[in-house]
């Protein structure tokens, strides 16, 4: 079979590489380093024999530059028929295509490549220097054994390596002695494990035992626990008797002062059966109290009364008597008349007060208008009338106005005078006119008739009276007409209407003026100034009468007015006295000396309904005094009661009182209640010592405990052995503290058994044991078998080696002598193997020079025994062919490490081997490539380009 | 002699429980070392399933249990087993549920000891002096009479069975006996050996038997008088041969009409064992290999019924796949990848060992044709395989390279000719692969 081309589809470096027409002979392909001859060599191997597993080291080429992992190889047969073989690393079955076309079978495979392996293929047929080193650095015998075994075999590795692969094995699973191997560590383990499973089921074996211990254990503990609580008994009698000794000490003290206190008498006996009276007494105690000041004050109150009943009754008089008084008759009829007499007789009281007030103020206002009357009258001496002087009033005013007109005129005629004073002589004008007296006179009369008419009135004649003021009234009227008639008769004939001629009327205003002086009682040629005062004078004058005349009617009027009060008055006086008998004929009826007073027998009536008011009330007080007597004289007769039934007590009560005490209820009942005090606080005190022994008892009979330990513990404590108590308490508290000691020892002692039985009955330990052990011991005999199976594996490389080096390696090493030789140019002659005379297995080879000195192999230079590995390679691929198949040689820059004359020699006997086998040889050296080419005539140079 | 029956044996119907082989608390053999929560699994098997029994009879309400030998492991009897075994009886008695025990060869009565003070009354423990006689009874009537012995000592020559025989009285009659029956199974200690006529010979009603570890019906009787002979097979399994795979646990004895009716085995085991071989044929790589394990593991493991499962691989066939798992820690760490992957659920499934016993892709007609070294060494191989001397002299030549101390533990392999023409095959193979080994 031989190699006629290859398609690369992707393989390391390699895309899409093809090389085809290689020669049956040798080819040379030539590249530089990285152009892929290496990985070249892989791609042959793997297309041949199928992709390296992913688990082996060795290097699985994935495609770097693309392209589908593997390829394809051209073969040609023995016939010269091509085959396809195609391998990918994505499926790893090879597809192999017959010349036909048809599939092929791994039988035509297997046939093609003559029945070789890949580790044939990669020993023999497809090296590379490397693989040529690693031979070199093989030691003797697996050099021998390579030679042998791949000479004869026609495998990879020797069958030294692998005996001593096998030995290795052997010695990890057993060694002679002692040691990490695993058996022996399987043996050791097997022997602790059952060591130890001795003792876990010694151990085991021993749960009755343990379970008996238990037993005796808590039996112990049980007497332990017992005593222990017996001890804890009596140190807890102890602890009682100590602690109820105190008790019965307090209970003992109770007892003896109960024996000194005083017994109780007769007196304090019944007082103390009195308690309850007494209690309810005392606390009646301030209600009587209050009843004895509330009846003092009603007391008090009716003497009070009846101090003013009697002077009530000595107001009404000596012949009053509060019975009398109380028997008058005081119905009302005679009510209503004393309410009508004492009215009308306070009418007529008021009504005669005023008529006598009246008459007073008349008397004194007619005195008083008397006396202002002289005055006046005294003072004015004036004879004239009113009419009168206004008569010569009203002529001084004319004259004033003629003296006025007289003055002007005399002006006027004084400054036409001045020039005519003696031309015009003043002449004078006479005037007739009514006496000025006329007015005054009737006016006069009037006044009189007037105050005759009041005096009239006063003295109560109708008649005159009424005359009287008609006269007085017709005279008034007169006199104003008179006067009217004076003045307004006279106006027409005054100087006014003089006529203007100066002289004449000067003269006639003079005669006017020197009338109305004379008449005025002035010089008959007044000045104004004295006309002035004269009118001032008459004026006064007219007042001042005036004034007389009013005091004068108003002396009149107020005779009158007296007259009439002292007549009313008088008829006042008459009902009084008429009533007052009325008044006395009641007040006899009332039994009342009244002297006909209303008002005094009313104030008698007054007095009279006081006293029966007082009389009512003290009445009142007696009934009300009535119930107090009665409680109080109870509460005192019960207080007197209590007194009597205490005898003894009373009587001390009373002493305790003094002898001039009073006999107080309150002060007997405080006295008793003291005493009881006394007692009562006595019984208490008995009977808080009674209790406190008996307290004292009940406590000591609660410590104790009843029944026979209660009665005896009874009479330990009563005999008061403290000290023994002491003593014994301490005692037991050592005792105590050893049983407990002795129990808390039986309880670990238990808890450590139980714990034990525990853990026994739980305890998969025995059964871990065994199945450690079981474990162990298939281990251990799995161990064993695979020794056995390496033992005999090795024994049957071993016999074999024997018999193979004793029957099959002259042959193979002839033939590679042959060759040595021719490489070596006749250095070295021969080869031969080395044979262990009492085993007759070889030992290596030795290379015999043309000297004829014998060279160990081991001891060749690297080049020379690579040219002999290469000598024995060739050889065996001779004697492969014979019996197979020519398989192409590849190989991979082998010849670099030879000197260029066993360069050529190797190269020479390269191009003879090709006559036999297709070989293809990779180199990098362009050296080595013309070598071969020159050697190889036919040979074809095929170049790898760097760049895929 | 066929027995007499009573009317009530006509009308009454009741079942019993019928083990053996409790072999409790007792290691497994031939396991290998394995994870914490395996071998804790492992080691409260036998008890588990012994509860598992105890459940059985209050659940089917049986009438009475009865134990035909080997209740522990060996003489030792180890203090856990005593006191669960003690338990689960006292459950029983507890529930009105008579026990009848007899001990086998590997727990004769006459060795070991015992950690039981004493047995609840509805227990007994039948002696090796003589057939003991229980009476069984239900609503105070007898429905049954189990008579048994125990062993002794571990070798029981005689045959017991002859010792038995039908007595006078009503109700099922019940054999108890811890024998190998001729015929029944192969492996086993002839101990107490009988055969099948030597049972009927008895005219009893029911043969309650142990020793052998298959549940086996060795004979089904027509009526009274016509014994069934029945192995109910140990209670758990307890190491990965043939015999202890499948399903383990005890039967159900049904009796009507004073007559067995039928017999219902039933699975009381925790864990099983499985062994499965692997053909690497056609495996290309390790990974594929492991991806068929597992697959492998998972079958087991739902074939298991509910229980975890140990299994044991064995790699068989042929293919480039042996020459990977040859190589040192290949198998151990594929065997690693398995059991981690298997993680730790409640319901296990143990991969125990990988067995290698596939072959390399070599054609050894090919190599005896070549007349290579391989050609010689096969040759010679087969030649020592058919030569049983010379099987010896290998064997002498192993005990002979092993320390002292080891020795002893070889001298058994060395002495099995068979083991050592296995062996020698798999050196064989070993040797021409090593050879093939190259520079790998």
């Amino acid at each position: 079979m031989r190699i006629s081309g290859w398609r690369v589809d992707g393989y390391g470096v390699l895309c899409d590489h093809r090389v085809t027409g290689l020669p049956p002979g040798v080819a040379v392909l030539l590249g530089p380093n990285e152009a892929g001859k290496s990985t070249l060599l892989d791609f042959v191997r793997s297309v041949l024999f199928g992709f390296p597993d992913r688990r082996h080291s060795q290097p699985q080429h994935l495609p770097l530059a693309g392209g589908r992992h593997g390829g394809a190889l051209e073969l040609l047969d023995e016939d010269g028929q091509p085959w396809l073989l195609e391998r990918h690393g994505d499926s790893r079955a090879a597809v192999l295509t017959a010349p036909d076309g048809a599939a092929g079978t791994d039988d035509d495979l297997r046939r093609l490549l003559g029945g070789a392996d890949v580790e044939l293929f990669r020993t023999v047929f497809a090296f590379g220097l490397g693989e040529l080193a690693t031979l070199r650095l093989l030691d003797r015998d697996e050099v021998r054994d390579l030679v042998f075994s791949a000479g004869i075999l026609g495998a990879g590795r020797s069958a030294s390596r692998a005996a001593k692969v096998l030995a290795e094995r052997q010695a990890a699973l057993v060694r002679p002695r002692q040691g990490d191997a695993t058996a022996n560590k399987l043996h050791a383990r097997l022997a602790e494990l059952e060591s130890e499973l001795r003792a876990a089921r010694a151990e085991a074996e021993r749960y009755p035992e343990h379970v008996r211990a238990l037993e005796r254990v808590v039996s112990a503990g049980a007497a332990a626990r017992a005593d222990a609580g017996r001890l804890r008994r009596r140190a807890g009698e102890i602890a009682t008797l100590e602690r109820s000794w105190p008790v019965l000490v307090a209970r003992n003290d109770a007892l003896e002062q109960l024996r000194a206190l005083p017994a109780l008498d007769t007196d304090a006996a019944a007082l103390l059966d009195r308690e309850p009276a007494l209690q309810l007494l005392a606390k009646q105690r301030s209600g009587h109290a209050a009843r004895v000041e509330q009846r003092a004050g009603l007391a008090r109150e009716r003497a009070e009364i009846d101090d003013a009943l009697r002077r009530q009754l000595d107001e009404l008089g000596h012949s009053a008597t509060l019975r009398s008084v109380l028997d008058a008759v005081y119905g009302p009829d005679e009510r209503g008349r004393l309410a009508s007499l004492t009215r009308r007789s306070a009418e007529l009281a008021a009504k005669s007060d005023a008529a006598a007030g009246h008459v007073e103020d008349w008397e004194a206002e007619r005195r008083g208008r008397q006396h202002r009357l002289g005055a006046s009258a005294e003072a004015a001496a004036e004879a004239r009338s009113v009419a009168q002087l206004e008569e010569a009033l009203r002529s001084l005013a004319e004259l004033r106005q003629l003296v006025a007109e007289r003055d002007r005129l005399a002006a006027e005629r004084s400054a036409n005078e001045h020039a005519e004073r003696l031309a015009r002589l003043a002449t004078g004008a006479t005037g007739r006119s009514l006496p000025a007296f006329v007015p005054t006179l009737l006016a006069l009369l009037a006044l009189a008739v007037a105050g005759t008419a009041a005096s009239a009135r006063r003295s109560d004649g109708a008649a005159p009276t009424a005359v009287l003021a008609a006269t007085a009234a017709v005279l008034a009227v007169l006199a104003v007409r008179s006067s009217r008639q004076g003045r307004g008769g006279g106006a027409s004939d005054d100087g006014l209407d003089v006529p203007a001629a100066g002289a004449v009327d000067l003269e006639r205003i003079v005669v006017r003026v020197a009338d109305g002086a004379r008449a005025a009682g002035l010089p008959a040629a007044p000045s104004s100034v004295e006309v002035e005062a004269a009118a001032r004078r008459v004026e006064g004058a007219l007042t001042g009468k005036r004034h007389s005349e009013q005091l004068a009617h108003d002396v009149e009027e107020a005779s009158a007015m007296l007259d009439e009060a002292r007549r009313q008055l008088a008829g006042l006086l008459d009902g009084q006295a008429e009533l007052a008998k009325e008044v006395a004929v009641l007040g006899t009826a009332f039994g009342v000396d009244c002297d006909g007073d209303a008002h005094a027998l009313a104030d008698a009536v007054t007095a009279v309904e006081e006293i029966r008011a007082l009389a009512r009330r003290r009445a009142s007080i007696t009934a009300g005094m009535a119930p107090l007597d009665d409680a109080i004289g109870q509460f005192a007769a019960e207080v007197a009661e209590v007194a009597r039934e205490l005898g003894g007590t009373a009587g001390r009560a009373r002493a305790e009182g003094g002898p001039t005490a009073p006999p107080d209820v309150l002060e007997i009942l405080d006295i008793a209640g003291r005493r009881l005090d006394d007692l009562l606080a006595i019984e208490d005190r008995r009977r808080s010592l009674e209790a406190t022994a008996a307290e004292r008892d009940t406590e000591i009979d609660r410590s104790l405990g009843s029944g026979a330990d209660g009665e005896r513990l009874r009479a330990e404590l009563e005999s008061g052995d403290v000290v023994a108590w002491s003593a014994e308490r301490v005692e037991l508290a050592e005792r105590i503290e050893r049983a407990d000691a002795t129990r808390e020892e039986l309880l670990r002692a238990q808890h450590d058994a139980e714990r034990d039985i525990a853990q026994l009955e739980r305890s998969a330990r025995v059964a871990e044991l065994e199945a450690s052990r079981g474990a162990c011991a298939a281990e251990l005999g799995t161990a064993l078998e695979q020794y056995a199976v390496l033992t005999f594996a090795r024994s049957l490389l071993s016999r074999t080696l024997a018999l193979y080096e004793r029957e099959r390696q002259p042959a193979v090493v002839a033939s590679a002598s042959t060759l040595f030789a021719a490489v070596t140019e006749d250095r070295y002659v021969r080869l031969v193997a080395r044979v262990d005379p009492e085993t007759g297995r070889s030992q290596g080879l030795e290379a015999i020079s043309a000297s004829g000195a014998r060279v160990d192999a081991g001891d060749l230079s690297r080049g020379t025994a690579e040219q002999l590995y290469l000598c024995l390679r060739l050889a065996l691929a001779d004697s492969f062919a014979a019996r197979a198949a020519a398989l192409p040689f590849v190989l991979d820059d082998v010849l670099v490490n030879f000197d260029p004359t066993r360069a050529r020699a190797v190269a020479r006997v390269v191009a003879d081997i090709g006559r036999r086998h297709q070989v293809l040889a990779f180199t990098c050296h362009p050296h080595v490539a013309e070598m071969l080419m020159s050697a190889a005539p036919d040979a074809r140079l095929v170049e790898l380009d760097q760049s895929r | 002699m066929a027995g007499s029956a009573s009317d009530s044996d006509h009308t009454r119907s009741f079942c019993f429980v019928h083990a053996a082989d409790l072999h409790l608390d007792t290691p497994f053999s031939g396991i290998h070392e394995s994870a914490p929560f395996v071998a804790e699994a492992l080691r409260e098997a036998s008890l588990a399933a012994l509860d598992a029994i105890v459940a059985l009879a209050l659940e089917r309400d049986a009438a009475f249990l009865v134990v035909a030998g080997d209740v522990y492991d060996g003489p030792e009897r180890g203090l856990r087993a005593q006191l669960r075994f003690r338990d689960g009886l006292a459950r029983l008695a507890d529930a009105g549920i008579a026990s009848v025990v007899v001990h086998g060869n590997h727990d004769p009565i006459a060795s070991g000891w015992s950690a039981v003070g004493s047995w609840p009354d509805a227990v007994t423990v039948l002696g090796h002096e003589t057939v003991g006689l229980v009476s069984i009874e239900r609503d105070g009537e007898q429905i049954a009479t189990v008579q048994g012995i125990s062993y002794a000592t571990r070798a029981v020559a005689e045959n017991l069975a002859r010792r038995f025989s039908r007595p006078d009285g009503p109700g099922l009659h019940v054999g108890l006996l811890h024998c190998n029956v001729e015929g029944a199974a192969e492996g086993y200690a002839d101990y107490s050996p009988c055969t099948l006529d030597d049972l009927r010979s008895t005219h009893l009603d029911y043969w309650a038997l142990g020793h052998v570890h298959q549940h086996r019906v060795l004979a089904e009787g027509t009526g009274p008088g016509d014994p069934w002979v029945v192995y109910p097979g140990n209670s758990q399994a307890r190491s990965p041969r043939p015999s202890e795979r499948g399903a383990k646990g005890a039967v159900v004895v049904h009796v009507a009409g004073g007559r067995v009716t039928r017999v219902e085995h039933v699975a009381c085991d925790a864990v099983r064992f499985a062994e499965r071989a692997c053909a690497i044929d056609g495996i290309a790589s390790l990974d594929d290999l492991e991806d068929r394990l597992s697959a492998l593991g998972e079958e087991a493991l739902e074939a298991a019924a509910g229980r975890s499962v140990v299994v044991r691989a064995r790699l068989v066939g042929r293919g480039g796949l042996h020459g990977e798992l040859a190589r040192p820690g290949v198998t151990d760490g594929l065997l690693a990848h398995l059991r981690d992957a298997a993680g730790h659920a409640a319901r296990f499934c143990w991969w125990d060992a990988l067995v290698d016993e596939s072959r390399s892709g070599t054609d050894l007609d090919a190599v005896r044709a070549r007349g290579d070294f391989s050609s010689d060494l096969l040759a010679l191989a087969e030649s020592l395989a058919g030569d049983d001397a010379a099987l010896d002299a290998l064997g002498s030549e192993l005990v002979g390279g092993v320390p002292r101390l080891l020795a002893r533990d070889v001298h058994a392999l060395a002495g099995d000719t068979d083991a050592l023409r296995a062996l020698l095959e798999e050196a064989t193979h070993l040797a021409l692969d090593e050879l093939g080994a190259g520079e790998q």
